[in-house]
Order: C-alpha cells, then sequence, then structure tokens
C-alpha cells in the first residue's frame, strides 16, 4: 500500500465528516415526518463508479442502497457536467420503494470527476391512490405515485423548472414535498464544496487513492471476520401472517452459507411476490442482509461498498424478496424486517451470543385522517409504533424500543394533539408481553388514539397479530400484535391490515404492539429479575406461575 | 470589593480572587475532596485571601461552579424520587422517543429511566393542548398515590401532566396535595421547571429536577456551615448550565439548571476575555486530561441549545452549547482489527495517567506523543513538581503503535498527535463552519492545561487567524464564574403562526413571562432597576419539527415587529441550513424571556507595553513536520513574557498550568491583559 496510515485515517474520517453534515441540513429542516422521527433518510458520498465511499446512515434498510440506484443513472445518463443534479425513486431502476427520493450530483475538480454526492430522502407523498403513497389495497406499482427514473433536476446549475412542476402537478402536497426537495439539494451544495476542499487539501491522485483504500480496507476486514465464523449452511424461516390480501402466511427462507471469508444468503424457498405492496425489491433484500451480516460480523468496521463485496445474496426473481415489475412494493419494510429475523435465527446456530430471538418484526404504521383539521383543512396524521427487542444472550430484551432495519422516534403525543384533532388516551408497557426465557423478551406497548374530528379514516400496516415473534433456545415467543376500535361503548377487533376504515368521533384506535421472543429456558431464569419484573408490574404474578412455575 | 468564583473539578479546585479596588486578579489550586466538595472549597477560599493578603470581610460574593448534579446522575447516586403523571402515561419516562443510538450493536441497553416503574403513578387528570381543563384532578385518586409515595419512601416527588405547559392548574393542585400530606418530601411540577411542550423531554426535566433536590439542599446545607465562620457575610452564588448564576435558594428549586454548571464557566471566561480585547466571535477550545470541551461565543453572545442531556435523559432546559469530545491529554492511542490508528475515547486518566508518568500505564497517550515529540520537555512538567519518563513513553509508543504499522517511533508520535488533532479539528468544524459560523471572523480562545499545546496547529486548516492563550490557561474557566450575570430563563410554549395570530395574544404572554422574571430577580434582592429582561422565540416553517431561536426587536409586539422576526427566522435559516423559504408560513412554537441582573465586570488594567524581544530560558529539539523532523526550538518562560513582547515560531512557551506550542511562520505577542496572541500564518500582527 503506497498510502501513508494516518493520512489515510484522516481522510477516511474527513470523508464521513462530509456525509454527516449533508445529513444534518436535511434532517434539521424536513417536513417530511418520515425523515424527521423516523430518520429514513441517507446521505452518501461516492467514486466515480458509483461505489459507495462514505455514508451517513441513520436506518441500517438504507445501507448501500443508493450505490445500486446510482450504478443505473451513471448507465442511462451519459453525460455529467458541473452544475447537474440527477433525480430518481423507481424501485425498479435500484431503489426500494416510490417514496424514497434519491439525488445525486457531481463533483468536478478541474474538468475531472472525482466523485459524486448522494441523498435519499423518504417524501411526505409521491402521489397515487392513497394520501401518503402508502395504499394498503394496491395490486400494481402505477397505484403506487409517480416513478422517476434517473432524470436531470438541474443542468449547469439551473433547476428544471418543467420537471418540478410536472412532480407538483402529481402528488399532494407539493409545498411539503418541494421544500424537502430543495434541502436536499442545498445538503447536495454543500457536500459538494467540501469533497472539492479535501480534494485541493490532497490532490486528485491521492483523493482516488485513499478512496480506493478506504473500499479495500472494509472489504479485508469484513472478510477476515467472515473467515473467522464457523463453516458451514445454516438455514431458518420467518413468517408474516398475510399479505393483506389473502389470509396466506408470507414465508422467507434463508440459507446462510459461510465460506472462507465470504458469505451466500439464498432465499430460495421465499413465498412467491404477492398482489400486495408487501412485496421488496432486489435492493430491499440486499439492505437487510448486508445489515445483519454488519451487526454480527463487526459493527465497528467503516461501512461502504467494500463491507458488501464478500456478500452474496441469491433471490430468485419473482419472489417476495425479488418482486418483479409491476409488483407494488410500498410496504417492503414487511419483508425486511422478515428477513431480519430469518437471519438472525440462522446465525443463532453459528454464533448464538450475537443474536438477538425474534422482535416484534414489523413496522406498524397506522394512518389517521379526516376532512376538518385546523383551519378546516384535510389532515393526514401517520406514525409507526415499535414493539418489544428480542431477548439476548445474557440480557433481556428492551421494552419498546427499535430493532433491527429500522432506527425511528415516535411522535411526540402533545405535538400531535396540538396539530391534529386527536387525543390520545394511553401510552404504556404491556405487562406479560415479552416471551418468557432465560432472558424475557422485550415488552410492546398499548397507545389509544381518540378521533375529534366528526368523521375519519384508519389505514394499518400491521402484522404478528397471529404469528408472534419466536423465541430462541427454549424461548416462549412474544405476545401478538392486537387492534381494536371502541366505538359507543362497544369494542371491534380489527385485521392487522385494514384500508379506509370509518371513524366517527368519540371513536377510539387502540393498538398493542408485539413483544419479543425469550431467549433460553424460562426455568432458568434468575429468580432476581422475576422478582424485579413483578416489582415493576411488567410481569404478573400469575404470568409468573404460568410460565417459569413459581 | 473583593470577589471569588471557585471552580470544583474532579481533581482540582481552582480558585480566582478579583480586588476590584486594586484591578488586580489572584489565582489559586487546591486539591478537590470529592466526598466533601464544600471542604475544598473552604481550603481554596484561605488560600486566595491569603496569598492576596485581602481581608474576608471585603468578599462580597463567592459564585461556584459545581459538578454535584451532574455527578450524582452519571454515577446513579440520586435519592429515590416518586412521579406522578397524567393516567395511562406513566411509561412515557421509559419509553421515551424509542430512537436507539447505536444503529448496529445488538447488546446495547437503554439508559434506566431516572424513576423506576414502581414508583410511578398515573391520577386521573386531563388537560387539551389550548389549556382547556378537560378533566380536573382526581382527589380521591391522588390521596391514594400520596399514600403509595409515603409508603415507598420516596425523598422527592415529580409531577408531570400532559400539556402542562398551557395550563398548569391540575399539576398546582396535585403539588399542593403533596406539600400538605408529605411534609419533608421535596416536590417539582413539571409547569414550575419547564412551560414547553413535548411530554418526555418535559418528564425527564421535571424527574431529574425533583431527584436533584434533595442532594442540591444537602450540599448547600452543608456550605452554608462551613462557609459561615469564614464569610459570613458574603453572597453566594452557583454556576448554572445557562452561563448565568443563581442565587442559594433558587437552586434549592431548580438545581437541573446545574448540569453542565462545570463547562458552563468557561464559556463565561471566553465571553469576558472577548469583550476585554475586542473580540467579538470566539471559540472557547478547553482540553484537559480526558476530553476536550468547545464552545461559541458569537457576536458577544455565547451559543445555547435547548436539546441538551446528560447521561441519555434529555433535559429541555436553555444551556451554553458545549460540544464535548473524549480527546485529551490522557486519550489513549490504539489500533482497530484492522490496523487503524484511533486516538480515545478511552483515557488513561490520573491514574494510572499516560506511560511517561511511570505509574505503571503501558498504553501510548497523547501526553506520551507530545513528550516524544519535544513538545513537552522531562524535568519542566507543571513547572518541575512532576517527572515524565520520556523512555516510557518512547517504549509504549514503540510497541503498540509503531512496530504493528511499521512506523519510525518518532513518526509513530506525531500521528498520534495527527490523530487526535483531526478529532479535534472535525469538532471545531462541526462548532463553527458547519453551523454557518465562518473561522475566519473567529479567535480560538486556547485553555485547559493541553489546550495550547495544540491549538495552533489546528487553527490553520480550520481557518481560524488567531489563537489567544490566556495567563492562566490552567484556572481560566474560574475566571468566568466572575462574570456571570445572575439569569432566570423562562419558556411558555404557544404554537400560532406569524401570519395570523394577533400580535397582542403573543405580547400578553411575553408580559406574563416578564413578570415572573421580575418576581424572581425581586426574590434574589435584585432592584428593579437593576434588572434586564430579554425576549426571544423559537420558530419554525409550518409543517417543521425543529425550531430556530431568533431574538426579538425591543418594544411591544406589534405587526411590523412580528413581521420583522419573521424576515429574521428566515435569515437564521439561510444561513444555518443553506436554504430558506420566504414565502412559506412560519409558526410560533415558544416564547422566551430571560430574566438577568448584570453583574459589574471585573475592572482589570491593561499594562503598557515594556518589552519587545523577550529571551529564551532554553533550547531544545522540538518536532515539526512543517520542518520534516526535529529543529532546534527557543524555549521561552511565560513570566518572562510582558507587554509588548514578540517573537516567532516555532517556539515552545511554558508556565506551571499549560505549555504553548508555536509553529514555524507564527508570530506571538504579549498583549497588555497577559494574553498571548498567536497569529496563524499568512499574517502577522498589527
Amino acid at each position: 500500500m503506497g498510502v501513508d496510515p494516518i493520512t489515510f485515517e484522516v481522510f477516511r474520517n474527513g470523508l464521513v465528516a462530509v456525509a454527516e453534515q449533508m445529513s444534518a441540513i436535511i434532517w434539521r429542516t424536513s417536513f417530511s415526518t418520515i425523515i424527521r422521527e423516523m430518520l429514513d433518510y441517507s446521505t452518501a458520498i461516492f467514486d466515480p463508479a458509483g461505489r459507495i465511499v462514505a455514508q451517513a446512515c441513520r436506518i441500517p434498510i438504507h445501507l448501500n442502497s443508493m450505490s445500486r440506484s446510482l450504478r443505473t443513472a451513471l448507465v442511462t445518463i451519459d453525460t455529467w457536467r458541473p452544475g447537474d443534479i440527477v433525480v430518481m425513486n423507481d424501485p425498479y431502476s435500484g431503489g426500494q420503494h416510490l417514496p424514497d427520493v434519491q439525488t445525486f450530483m457531481p463533483v468536478f475538480v478541474d474538468d475531472a470527476l472525482v466523485a459524486i454526492c448522494g441523498t435519499l430522502g423518504h417524501h411526505l407523498d409521491v402521489g397515487g391512490m392513497r394520501p401518503g403513497s402508502y395504499a394498503a389495497d394496491a395490486t400494481e406499482i402505477y397505484q403506487e405515485g409517480l416513478r422517476l427514473p434517473p432524470i436531470k433536476l438541474a443542468e449547469n446549475g439551473r433547476m428544471n423548472d418543467r420537471l418540478l412542476a410536472l412532480i407538483a402537478a402529481n402528488i399532494r402536497q407539493p409545498d411539503k414535498t418541494l421544500g424537502d426537495l430543495r434541502a436536499q439539494t442545498a445538503a447536495l451544495e454543500v457536500g459538494a464544496a467540501s469533497v472539492r476542499d479535501i480534494v485541493q487539501r490532497y490532490g486528485a491522485p491521492a483523493f482516488r487513492e485513499y478512496s480506493d483504500e478506504t473500499v479495500a480496507t472494509s472489504e479485508r476486514r469484513m472478510r477476515a471476520c467472515l473467515a473467522a465464523m464457523p463453516r458451514g449452511t445454516y438455514a431458518a424461516e420467518a413468517c408474516l401472517d398475510d399479505d393483506g390480501v389473502s389470509d396466506e402466511p408470507v414465508r422467507v427462507a434463508v440459507a446462510v452459507t459461510v465460506g472462507d471469508g465470504e458469505v451466500t444468503v439464498d432465499f430460495t424457498g421465499s413465498s412467491r411476490q404477492r398482489p400486495s405492496p408487501i412485496n421488496a425489491t432486489i435492493s430491499s433484500t440486499e439492505s437487510a442482509t448486508y445489515y445483519v451480516v454488519m451487526a454480527v460480523a463487526d459493527p465497528t468496521i467503516p461501512a461502504n461498498f467494500g463491507c458488501y463485496e464478500p456478500i452474496r445474496v441469491i433471490a430468485p426473481s419473482g419472489t417476495v424478496v425479488n418482486a418483479e415489475l409491476p409488483s407494488p412494493v410500498v410496504g417492503r419494510m414487511a419483508i425486511t424486517h422478515t428477513i431480519t429475523n430469518a437471519l438472525f435465527a440462522a446465525f443463532a446456530s453459528a454464533l448464538p451470543g450475537r443474536v438477538t430471538a425474534a422482535y416484534y418484526g414489523m413496522s406498524n404504521v397506522h394512518v389517521l385522517s379526516g376532512d376538518h383539521g385546523a383551519g378546516g383543512q384535510r389532515w393526514i396524521f401517520v406514525d409507526i409504533e415499535v414493539g418489544g427487542w428480542g431477548a439476548r444472550a445474557g440480557k433481556d430484551g428492551l421494552d419498546c424500543y427499535s430493532q433491527g432495519v429500522h432506527n425511528l422516534a415516535n411522535t411526540p403525543i402533545e405535538m400531535v394533539e396540538a396539530v391534529y384533532p386527536l387525543r390520545f388516551t394511553q401510552y404504556e408497557l404491556v405487562p406479560d408481553s415479552g416471551g418468557a426465557g432465560a432472558f424475557r423478551g422485550g415488552l410492546g406497548a398499548a397507545r389509544d388514539i381518540e378521533l375529534l374530528d366528526e368523521r375519519g379514516a384508519l389505514y394499518t400496516q400491521f402484522d404478528h397479530c397471529k404469528i408472534p415473534a419466536f423465541g430462541l433456545f427454549g424461548g416462549r415467543p412474544g405476545a401478538c400484535a392486537d387492534l381494536s376500535v371502541e366505538s359507543g361503548g362497544r369494542s371491534t377487533r380489527l385485521p392487522s391490515k385494514v384500508s379506509n376504515h370509518p371513524l366517527r368521533r368519540g371513536d377510539v384506535f387502540r393498538m398493542t404492539t408485539q413483544g419479543g421472543g425469550g431467549y433460553g429456558e424460562p426455568r432458568e431464569r434468575d429468580p432476581a429479575l422475576i422478582e424485579r419484573d413483578l416489582r415493576e408490574g411488567k410481569v404478573t404474578p400469575a404470568a409468573v406461575t404460568r410460565e417459569y412455575g413459581r | 470589593m473583593i470577589r471569588l468564583g471557585v471552580d470544583i473539578g474532579g481533581t482540582f479546585t481552582d480558585i480566582v480572587l478579583i480586588d476590584d479596588d486594586a484591578g488586580t486578579l489572584t489565582v489559586a489550586k487546591v486539591p478537590s475532596v470529592p466526598a466533601d466538595p464544600a471542604a475544598a472549597l473552604v481550603a481554596a477560599v484561605r488560600r486566595a485571601l491569603e496569598r492576596a493578603g485581602a481581608s474576608a470581610e471585603h468578599v462580597a460574593m463567592l459564585s461556584h461552579g459545581t459538578t454535584i448534579v451532574t455527578n450524582a446522575v452519571l454515577e446513579d447516586t440520586l435519592p429515590a424520587t416518586a412521579l406522578v403523571t397524567t393516567a395511562g402515561f406513566r411509561d412515557v419516562l421509559e419509553i421515551g422517543r424509542h430512537l436507539r443510538p447505536d444503529m448496529y450493536d445488538l447488546m446495547q441497553d437503554k439508559p434506566r429511566p431516572l424513576v423506576p416503574r414502581e414508583r410511578r403513578f398515573g391520577v386521573r387528570e386531563r388537560t387539551a393542548a389550548d389549556g382547556a381543563l378537560l378533566v380536573p384532578l382526581d382527589a380521591d385518586g391522588a390521596r391514594e398515590i400520596l399514600d403509595a409515595i409515603r409508603a415507598s419512601g420516596a425523598q422527592a416527588v415529580a409531577i408531570s401532566f400532559l400539556h402542562a405547559y398551557a395550563n398548569p392548574a391540575n399539576e398546582t393542585a396535585m403539588k399542593r396535595a403533596v406539600t400538605a400530606a408529605l411534609p419533608g418530601v421535596l416536590v417539582a411540577a413539571s409547569s414550575d421547571v419547564c412551560r414547553e411542550i413535548r411530554e418526555f423531554e418535559r418528564t425527564s426535566t421535571v424527574a431529574l429536577n425533583a431527584a436533584a433536590m434533595p442532594v442540591v439542599a444537602r450540599y448547600l446545607d452543608a456550605l452554608r456551615e462551613r462557609l459561615a465562620p469564614v464569610l459570613p457575610k458574603t453572597q453566594v452564588l452557583l454556576m448554572q448550565s445557562n452561563g448565568g448564576s443563581m442565587t442559594v435558594g433558587a437552586a434549592r428549586q431548580a438545581p437541573a439548571h446545574l448540569v453542565y454548571s462545570g463547562p458552563a464557566a468557561g464559556v463565561l471566561a471566553c465571553q469576558f476575555i472577548g469583550r476585554l480585547t475586542g473580540r467579538d466571535n470566539v471559540l472557547g477550545f478547553d482540553m484537559g486530561g480526558t476530553s476536550t470541551d468547545i464552545s461559541l461565543v458569537y457576536r458577544g453572545v455565547p451559543r445555547m441549545t435547548t436539546e441538551g442531556g446528560i447521561g441519555g435523559h434529555p433535559v429541555k432546559l436553555p444551556m451554553l452549547d458545549v460540544h464535548t469530545i473524549g480527546a485529551g491529554g490522557g486519550s489513549i492511542a490504539w489500533l482497530d482489527a484492522g490496523d487503524g490508528l484511533h486516538v480515545g475515547p478511552r483515557s488513561a486518566g490520573a491514574d494510572p495517567g499516560p506511560a511517561a508518568y511511570g505509574r505503571g500505564g503501558t498504553e501510548p497517550t497523547v501526553t506520551d506523543a507530545n513528550l516524544v515529540l519535544g513538545r513537552l520537555a522531562p524535568d519542566r512538567f507543571l513547572g518541575g513538581e512532576m517527572r515524565l519518563d520520556r523512555d516510557r513513553a518512547l517504549a509504549a509508543i514503540t510497541e503498540r503503535v509503531a512496530h504493528p504499522l511499521g512506523l519510525d517511533p518518532v513518526r509513530a508520535a506525531w500521528g498520534i498527535v495527527r490523530i487526535a488533532n483531526a478529532n479535534m479539528e472535525r469538532a471545531l468544524r462541526v462548532s463553527s463552519a458547519e453551523r454557518g459560523y465562518d473561522p475566519r471572523d473567529f479567535t480560538l480562545v486556547a485553555f485547559g492545561g493541553a489546550g495550547p499545546l495544540h491549538a495552533a496547529a489546528l487553527a490553520a486548516p480550520v481557518g481560524f487567524p488567531w489563537v489567544l492563550v490566556p495567563e492562566t490557561p490552567g484556572v481560566f474557566s474560574a475566571l468566568g464564574l466572575l462574570v456571570a450575570d445572575i439569569r432566570h430563563d423562562l419558556v411558555q410554549s404557544f404554537l400560532a403562526r406569524t401570519d395570523d395570530v394577533p400580535p397582542a395574544r403573543v405580547e400578553a404572554l411575553f408580559a406574563d413571562l416578564e413578570r415572573v422574571g421580575h418576581e424572581l430577580l425581586a426574590e434574589d434582592g435584585v432592584a428593579a432597576d437593576r434588572r434586564v429582561l430579554q425576549r426571544s422565540a423559537d420558530l419554525r416553517y409550518v409543517g417543521q419539527a425543529y425550531e430556530v431561536h431568533v431574538p426579538m426587536p425591543a418594544g411591544p409586539l406589534d405587526a411590523a415587529r412580528l413581521a420583522d422576526v419573521t424576515q429574521r427566522f428566515h435569515a437564521e435559516h439561510q444561513r444555518l441550513f443553506a436554504h430558506s423559504a420566504a414565502r412559506d408560513p412560519v409558526e410560533i412554537v415558544s416564547v422566551r424571556v430571560a430574566a438577568i441582573a448584570p453583574v459589574v465586570p471585573p475592572a482589570l488594567r491593561e499594562r503598557p507595553a515594556t518589552t519587545t524581544a523577550p529571551k529564551p530560558v532554553t533550547r531544545r529539539p522540538v518536532f515539526f513536520d512543517e520542518l520534516d523532523g526535529f529543529a532546534d526550538c527557543r524555549v521561552f518562560d511565560r513570566r518572562d513574557l510582558g507587554p509588548g513582547a514578540r517573537f516567532a515560531g516555532p517556539a515552545i512557551v511554558e508556565q506551571m498550568d499549560s505549555t504553548t506550542v508555536v509553529h514555524p511562520g507564527q508570530v506571538v505577542i504579549a498583549d497588555g491583559w497577559g494574553n498571548l496572541l498567536v497569529a496563524v500564518g499568512g499574517h502577522t500582527p498589527a
């Protein structure tokens, strides 16, 4: 290696700092609650070949995903000039789902392309048949919104106003979407300027060399970690209750083969794609796989293209893990959570101390809307609630906390009530919802929302109302999710996925989220932990008798 | 009149004495007594009075920074506390915001809630977002809870009801019930501490406040007892995280304001030295043994934040925005699995300390690297009170870094300093350029034991034209205690669009907060003509979630001034985030009033220039990358650098509490206030 190790370290951190700087702009100023509370956005620096060199990634599902899109864009758009910005959101051009709008800007120094800056943000609405572009009843991607293959949003520093007008004409909240696009553009410009500073500091040839070495170092480290894992093939599967159309469970099957410094993850045997939006494109499946391998291998390896080189993904096309056009895909998180739980189970046989039992396993999306909000305006409230972590070797699962491929914040109740005609009546942990075990699964939460508007509609995309989060090594499964609406003193149970369910003033939507699976035999649980749980009311005396025989 | 500033740190208790009549400043340092901080404080007071030849009778004021709350939180020694919330919401404190700090780590833990579940109680009551009282406090339910709290042995009670910021009636009723039923138990309501929207953050703040009340009460009782015989007539003040000081009475009620009492003093000292030397924009760089604190003063005003927290617990109170990174003199250099060199955040601390201390430390630290590079001298550390062992430093670096990387040990030492510098450089950028502040408009103020060792190397790449090294970098923070105004920060959340809210409504909110501010200052004994009330507001574009803090124009709020504030918001948004939208609607989220009793600044005297060409006390070889290796370098004693002294780098300046490195091409001038000014390059001082 010709590079000086010290300069290299300074360079690598410097590039991550640029991505972080871009990230801060988008996060602090975002109109999209999905960007700012669910951290569903990402910024990155790529080399001219489209390989990701540095990334500020807030949620695992974006690992390397922009790289696939950028490489499509590099093929379809043949001239990139200074001041150009390319925009795209097409899942069938390397993306994951339509709300994720990606933008890319080439960075030139002395007429040579040295790097590309990129941003990805989940927008509030990109059109389609349902508000928020979350159509549970979509059967084709054409119902999910405006599809943008790679196209120039700016040329030579000038924004393409006609393209912006076309986008604005096809979406529900153009002001907010264009505002977020403006933040993405500002971030690209700030990022490009900082990259140019770095190039000027080191010179273009050194920049290239260091950037290659950044990728190569991560690849070496990942291969070393994989080489240290016990060789063999480890199979497992995990299932969703249903796809929202038919009652048939959706299966994700995995066979993980650890070889010499590499790993192959084969999804053969997974369910065929469904005419509902729970499908995932290959980009989503790869990201979920990369996340689990990073988490069990070594989370400290600087994340870039090199980490993913030794990971091979086999996903038969036409299945839920590699859907084909025109399958709808907006709810792809359902599959990616399931992939994560299946992979934890597969790695459990090889590395039992490095995984967790199954977690809540779903982005529990719920949307309430109505026609008469503040100022008589139509309103839409979108939120996602989490449940309990899977228990781990030596530790209980965390209660009601983000796990797996996403990482999100709840919306403050007081902020919601100040803006929407909604009132919360409960937000508490659910006793006994964590799977019993030597280590207990994390608790789910109960969150109840009353409608104050005259009429409203409810949309949900939950799962694991029938199939619970499984335990490991004798640990019991967690409790299932449960949804209901209380109306005029009567409670009606809902299926996990409802679209356009009518609500009237005073109706209360109640949700109970999934508990995590337990780890190890319940009889091996430390009595002091049982005592603590009883004192805190996290388990009831009846459950202690039933599950732990005390 | 004599004023004392006492900074109680983990290792040392520093004191600064200012005699306003003589215009002199005296400093001293005594070892801290962690088990009894008041004892060290009294020892420091005696030492300073003795050294200054001053009489206790003339001491009008003693201000001090304390880590008592900080340590109680971080060491998990807060007393048993109960929490009463709206029924159905007792777990808000434990559920928090869900967000995990580490994306990958499957073994991570969640911060333990400040109040465990068995001491959290829900009572039937409800207020709406607009302040309408929907359900009055259920008195029977409250009584049952009081019995349970009594049985739980809690020493303090926190009350946090939904939307209490908009109408505190139910919280006030609950507080009254607690006070009546549980004598001796301390109680705090969220509406007393933080009238701000967002239930989790407000609940966390009041829980921390209540839990800290018994701790602070005990400490202040001990302090009064110890101090009474020494300084019977002195007013005692405490430093708050917001950079203001508070009276002992206020601290007993609102101890959550003390969480960053320690670092706040340094920020104020920077503001003061900036004002004294005509520098409006300064960046504070306080590098100690385990960490570095970075702060910013812009146009004479320190930057604040309301998004701080401690130990994973949010504290929703305005505090000075101090960016702390785990890089100090004791930070350990190590190699990761891929042979990547890292420095910190693990530190060798004071014990065993760097390898060069010879106390059993075998891992190389930043101090070891500086010693190998000749920047520190083995026989002149801490004024010669402590010997450093260069061989041990060299061995640690050779074995742990140089050998595995195939580098020469000196290059490896240089690598350690470079990596540490790169970490700090990144933090300096985050604190300045990335927040929209142009470093070229700022002076970097270097203090703490290790600040002046590194500052001159960092200034050039970030773009600071000047580094200022104060006279006594090691005790500089304590100076800040003497310049802190008495301050109360008041807030009222109120969501309204600026284009349709009647200005009179907002004016009424401000007037209300100002009335409370006057009352609080009156309780502190501040006369009406000494009070200053400053208005500001938090604004955002409708639909955003994070607010931008904007000062309000003077005078009663009318339509024109409201429009002016909206304009200021657009400009600030542009500066911070590189974009804005002048036509988009803007909303107010909170209005704020700072009620202040300004302190009379110490009357220091500028000394006229006398010397110009100081003589070095010695020379030694010091490594500079710019010179491709070791160069014979002049070493100055700080005491020889009187006003007007001027010399060029490369050079080393040594003093009891710090060492300053001046790089080749840099020019130093000593000013009349005892500071060294380093012109960083590209220009020479006028």
